[in-house]
């Protein structure tokens, strides 16, 4: 049996998580940078991880219930992600790898959010939707490579949601706030649906909800708005998406996942199409270490380790640029 | 004669790690950090004699030297805690 320790620091949270070869989460811990005002700055997160990173790694080790040397792969988040953030959880995972001796492996954060929902769903093959703060995008595998079918042409999604909640004054996450809002909604009020072949656009979007809020709209009904119109566009493409690849599983990861609105209409996508869907559970859902680790150990079985010279950081890596070698 | 580069400042850190090993894990997992963007207002280089790891930053301008340090700084405490409470653990 393999065991991987995970270090995720893309953004604003630091995750540690243990995972065996076996697929085994013996471990997942972390703590996400919350501000008592505006977004996220990434030097006061990059402080955050390199503060608090050091404290999660021995919790996720104590809760794992193993010793240091039984650890067999550090695996880090390499990309994409915040320059500052990624630099901090670099240095601490080469540290680690360096001091235990064991093997490197820098892993596209996407590409984790994707395996890890996998891993959970037992699916083979999906359509993944995978929907963040920092990401929006359709994926599905071929060619050797997690291929973009559609993404976000300007923000994502949860970056939409972030700054929309912002300007009415809710603190950072403003997600499920938006979504315990909306459940109180009931008039739409038109919001630019903004489709582009299989990419999609939410900063139209955004204007056009901040103005409504300006204008003295109810909360809730923009909330609710905004939830029916961004769905509805992540809707379209993923349709799409599966109508194409004609692939028989439907997997919705990131931390939007959490989201039980787009999970319902998605859902709905799934079941028009007869296909298996599956969301990923909520300590999954968003950044975090185990789906670090258990991505570096697919990594490892396919001898894509990293040399410590080698391991700059990515902070633009993009999901199709991975050879993904452990699956045919 | 026009001078090729503009060093406004620079820092010479030194540090105490205790053990040549500690000096030379944290050389290594710094240096990829040296040849990371954004480099051209702040050169790093590192350097270890012993138990000492040295950090020296020229820099063009006084923010970006304090970022540097800050940097640096942030990455060798945190670099250092994670190896110190291994440590503890694997003697408790």
């Amino acid at each position: 049996m393999t065991i991987c320790l995970g270090l995720e620091g893309t953004a604003h949270s630091f995750g540690a998580g243990i995972v065996s070869s076996e697929g085994l989460v013996l471990s997942n811990v972390w703590d996400m940078l919350r501000p008592d005002e505006g977004g996220i700055h990434p030097r006061e997160a990059s402080q955050h991880h390199a503060y608090l990173g050091p404290l999660l790694i021995r919790q996720s080790i104590d809760d794992a219930g193993i010793s240091p040397k039984q650890i067999d792969i550090i695996a880090f988040s390499q990309g994409p992600g915040l320059g500052p953030c990624l630099r901090t959880t670099a240095t601490m995972a080469r540290s680690l790898s360096l001091h235990l001796g064991v093997p490197l492996i820098g892993v596209n954060h996407c590409v984790a959010h994707i395996e890890i929902g996998s891993l959970e769903s037992g699916f083979n093959d999906p359509v993944t939707i995978y929907v963040s703060g920092g990401n929006s995008q359709v994926i599905a595998f071929a060619g050797g490579r997690y291929r973009t079918f559609g993404e976000t042409l300007d923000i994502a999604i949860g970056n939409m949601l972030d700054v929309f909640g912002r300007h009415v004054g809710m603190r950072f996450p403003a997600g499920p706030k938006v979504e315990k809002l909306a459940k109180m909604g009931s008039t739409y009020h038109t919001l630019p649906y903004s489709v582009k072949g299989m990419d999609i656009s939410y900063s139209g979007m955004l204007t056009s909800a901040r103005r409504l809020f300006d204008e003295g709209l109810p909360l809730d009904d923009i909330c609710y708005s905004i939830q029916e119109t961004a769905f509805g566009m992540l809707a379209e493409v993923a349709e799409r998406a599966i109508a194409h690849t004609k692939k028989n599983e439907v997997l919705l990861t990131g931390g939007v996942a959490r989201n039980n609105r787009l999970t319902e209409i998605l859902q709905g996508v799934a079941d028009r199409h007869g296909a298996r869907f599956h969301r990923v559970s909520p300590p999954l859902a968003g950044d975090q270490g185990a789906m670090i680790a258990w991505t570096g150990i697919l990594q490892y079985g396919v001898g894509d380790t990293l040399e410590i010279s080698s391991s700059g950081v990515l902070p633009k890596w993009r999901t199709d640029e991975q050879d993904i070698g452990w699956k045919e | 004669m026009k001078q090729m580069s503009n060093v406004c400042g620079s820092s010479i850190l030194e540090i105490d790690l205790e053990s040549p090993r500690i000096a030379e894990v944290l050389l290594d997992a710094l240096r990829p950090e040296t040849s990371s963007a954004p480099s051209y207002r702040a050169r790093v280089s590192l350097s270890v004699n012993g138990n000492w790891l040295t950090v020296k930053i020229q820099s063009d301008d006084i923010t970006s030297l304090r970022a540097a340090m800050n940097s640096y700084l942030a990455w060798i405490s945190a670099s250092l805690t994670t190896i110190n409470l291994l440590e503890n653990e694997s003697h408790g």
